[in-house]
């Protein structure tokens, strides 16, 4: 019987290994830009700076991964140590994106909202898409013109 | 062993955010909502009865 650490040390599958480097790439690169958002637009609550709320949820989104690596790294055996930092930054990102976004979805869409909002008038147009549709929402077509145009007969 | 749970958790988690997507198409805004919702809460009258009476 294997124990724990004789089991993370047996050689995987060079598809298996293929896979999960590019699902880990993939989960960081979608992880990390919804949790930004996702934190902008809590720290939109209470300032509504672009630099400000840009800087702070990449500042999260980057040191609280960073942080719980750093504390989980096993210092003495650095074979088990081996991506670890990955492997924490592809979980910890993708899974709070998806707790914003998805299970917390009906206390976080109208922050997303309002983000996108902050967005679309900041002229970040594709962004502002990006995050409504997060929300759940997309812009509503303009209301049509239901005016009648003044008619060449009745104007007398 | 940890690699697995790591591509499962990951595989789950995508699987979770794609069906999500996928049966919740996002829906045109409710025309009250408005272009631009505010930030914070509008106030309410009475709301704003309080900070006028607080002003004076």
């Amino acid at each position: 019987m294997l124990d724990w650490r004789e089991a993370n040390l047996i050689r995987k599958p060079a598809l298996f290994m293929f896979a999960h480097r590019w699902l880990k790439v993939l989960a960081i690169l979608v992880g990390f830009a919804v949790t930004t958002v996702c934190l902008m637009s809590v720290v939109g609550l209470y300032n509504q700076l672009l630099v400000a709320r840009l800087a702070a949820g990449v500042l999260l989104a980057l040191s609280v991964p960073a942080i719980v690596a750093w504390s989980i790294v096993p210092r003495r055996d650095p074979l088990i140590a081996i991506g670890i930092p990955s492997e924490t930054y592809a979980l910890m990102l993708l899974a709070f994106a998806v707790a914003f976004v998805v299970l917390a979805h009906k206390f976080t869409a109208p922050l997303l909202m309002r983000e996108g909002d902050r967005q679309a008038r900041e002229g970040e147009e594709e962004v502002a898409h990006a995050v409504w549709f997060l929300a759940g929402v997309r812009p509503s077509p303009p209301p049509a013109d239901t005016s009648t145009p003044p008619s060449s007969t009745g104007a007398r | 062993m940890r690699s697995y749970l790591n591509f499962a958790a990951l595989v789950g988690l995508f699987a979770i955010a794609g069906w999500w997507f996928a049966t919740h198409p996002p829906v045109p805004r409710a025309p009250e909502a408005g272009p631009i919702s505010s930030p914070k809460p509008a106030l309410t009258v009475d709301a704003g009865a309080r900070a006028v009476d607080a002003g004076r």
